[in-house]
């Protein structure tokens, strides 16, 4: 199927294309390569900057608050969607306030939360996990919603154990919805991440791309900028591959046309 | 084995309605003989399936008693409802491992029964490859590996086209008279009960009681020949007599 799939040429041809473009337009002065870089100049800031120095700490610093941020996420979306998906009464008692927190952009928050826990990884680091919380708290409650309540009837006229009902019925029914959560959750919480070194922080590469920007060196602002995308996309196509490897057993979704 | 009848005495239940308590089961009496394949047919929502889940334990009886004497039940449910993240060999394992995790002899026991009930090829599949009848095969494969004394079963059938219908039917024999099962099917189809089952009890609309409770000593296969067809013909004419009158 992968050899196969002809969209996967198309999307790289159609980077490389850009790329080529992007060049072509900057090097015969139809745009400006001092606003908008070019693909050689972005390289080009790469090799000046890679050795191991400031540009690599800020991104092990980034990386540290987004991993720990993305595992956050996961218990207190997982935990609190199952609470939420297995009782109504807390579904009806928290459904309020988390309408109103999803509905709320996270960023008018980090104020508050710098007042709170002062500047460092620990405000960076609840950013981004209140943003990556959301979709797999919502999408782990849809999935313990929609389990087939004939499956959890079927385990317990077989004498099943709550343990074993949700071991090997709950679990692996809620499993898809929990998954592509984090699939979205880890966009939002490297978003997260970044903007909290935007506001304030003194590390990692949102701070950096900051300090470039101020020091009117777009280049590298643009090489921090791809370098996040890819990474995210990475890290997205890692966790759809696991999807697709632990969920072998569904059945083929018909792809609608141009996807 | 134990030959104690199943006994339900006295059984009532009703649902809490707009029109106040809506009642069900009318201090229903029954008694079920160890062996038999009892079928019981009745109106659409006469409250068979409520019966059906008592004797599984899946609902408490609120009034009256029913007395399995310590038989063990395994429910064959009218939808096949099999675990689409498990193959067919582990959906047939998963009502024993929900007791127990299975063992090598119980893996090959379903390995081997899954090739009875013609499943070989499939053994390695996913549910949502499979055909209704395939489905409902691997449903009572389920059903039949805790090795229940007694096999109830809630309209398995209804779902099937005629011809897996009646090739199921002719499996499911062969395993009760193999397995020495007591067999409770819920149904509402005439020609089926008449077909299967040695005794019949006929249900009346809410609130419900039994209005016929007919023994059958037709010999088996009861399809095959004139005189039997005909037989089977007499007794669905007598169940259809039953129903209306009840």
């Amino acid at each position: 199927m992968r050899a196969a799939d002809p969209g996967r040429w198309i999307s790289l041809s159609a980077i490389v294309a850009f790329g080529l473009l992007w060049e072509l337009l900057a090097r015969t002065g139809a745009v400006d390569p001092v606003l908008v870089s070019a693909p050689s100049r972005i390289l080009t800031a790469a090799w000046r900057l890679s050795t191991p120095g400031a540009l690599l700490a800020d991104a092990g610093f980034t990386l540290r608050v987004f991993g720990v941020s993305l595992i956050l996420s996961t218990g207190i979306g997982v935990g609190l969607g199952a609470a939420i998906g297995t009782s109504a009464t807390l579904q009806r008692a928290l459904s309020p306030f988390i309408v109103g927190l999803n509905a709320l952009p996270k960023i008018v928050l980090m104020p508050l939360i710098v007042l709170w826990l002062g500047i460092g990884p620990a405000a960076n680091v609840s950013l981004a996990t209140l943003m990556g919380s959301f979709p797999i708290l919502t999408s782990t409650t849809a999935g313990i919603q929609s389990l087939d309540p004939d499956l959890i009837l079927l385990g317990r006229s077989f004498g099943a154990s709550r343990g074993r009902l949700w071991r090997d019925v709950v679990l692996p029914g809620v499993a898809p919805y929990v998954l592509s959560g984090i699939r979205v959750a880890v966009s939002y919480a490297m978003v997260g991440a970044l903007i909290a070194e935007f506001f304030a922080s003194s590390r990692g590469i949102g701070h950096r791309m900051i300090l470039y920007m101020s020091n009117f060196y777009v280049d590298a602002f643009f090489l921090c900028a791809v370098g996040v995308a890819a990474f995210v996309a990475g890290c997205t196509l890692l966790v759809a591959a696991l999807e697709r490897r632990l969920l072998r057993w569904r059945p083929p979704v018909p792809q609608p046309p141009g996807m | 084995m134990s030959v104690s009848p199943i006994e339900v005495r006295r059984l009532r239940v009703s649902y809490p309605s707009a029109r106040g308590p809506l009642e069900v089961l009318d201090h229903l009496e029954l008694t079920i003989p160890r062996g038999s394949f009892t079928s019981l047919i009745g109106p659409s929502g006469c409250g068979k399936s409520t019966l059906l889940r008592i004797l599984a334990g899946l609902q408490i009886a609120p009034e009256g008693t029913v007395e399995l004497h310590g038989a063990r039940t395994a429910t064959v449910f009218q939808r096949p409802t099999l675990l689409p993240w498990r193959t067919v060999l582990d959906n047939a394992l998963f009502g024993l491992a929900c007791r127990r995790p299975p063992t090598g002899d119980d893996r090959a026991a379903a390995t081997a029964l899954l090739l009875e009930l013609g499943l070989g090829d499939h053994l390695d599949a996913w549910p949502h490859t499979l055909s209704e009848g395939m489905a409902q095969r691997v449903n009572l494969a389920r059903a039949l590996l805790v090795r229940p004394d007694v096999l109830l079963m809630d309209e398995p059938f209804s779902a099937l086209d005629v011809q897996s219908r009646r090739a199921l039917h002719d499996d499911l024999l062969e395993r009760w008279r193999t397995d020495a099962l007591t067999v409770i099917l819920v149904s509402h189809d005439l020609e089926e009960v008449a077909y299967l089952s040695d005794w019949i009890g006929v249900l009346s609309d809410k609130p419900t009681r039994l209005v016929d409770w007919i023994g059958l000593e037709l010999p088996h296969p009861r399809r095959r020949g004139v005189q039997r067809r005909i037989a089977l013909l007499e007794v669905m004419d007598r169940l259809a007599g039953a129903l209306e009158q009840g």
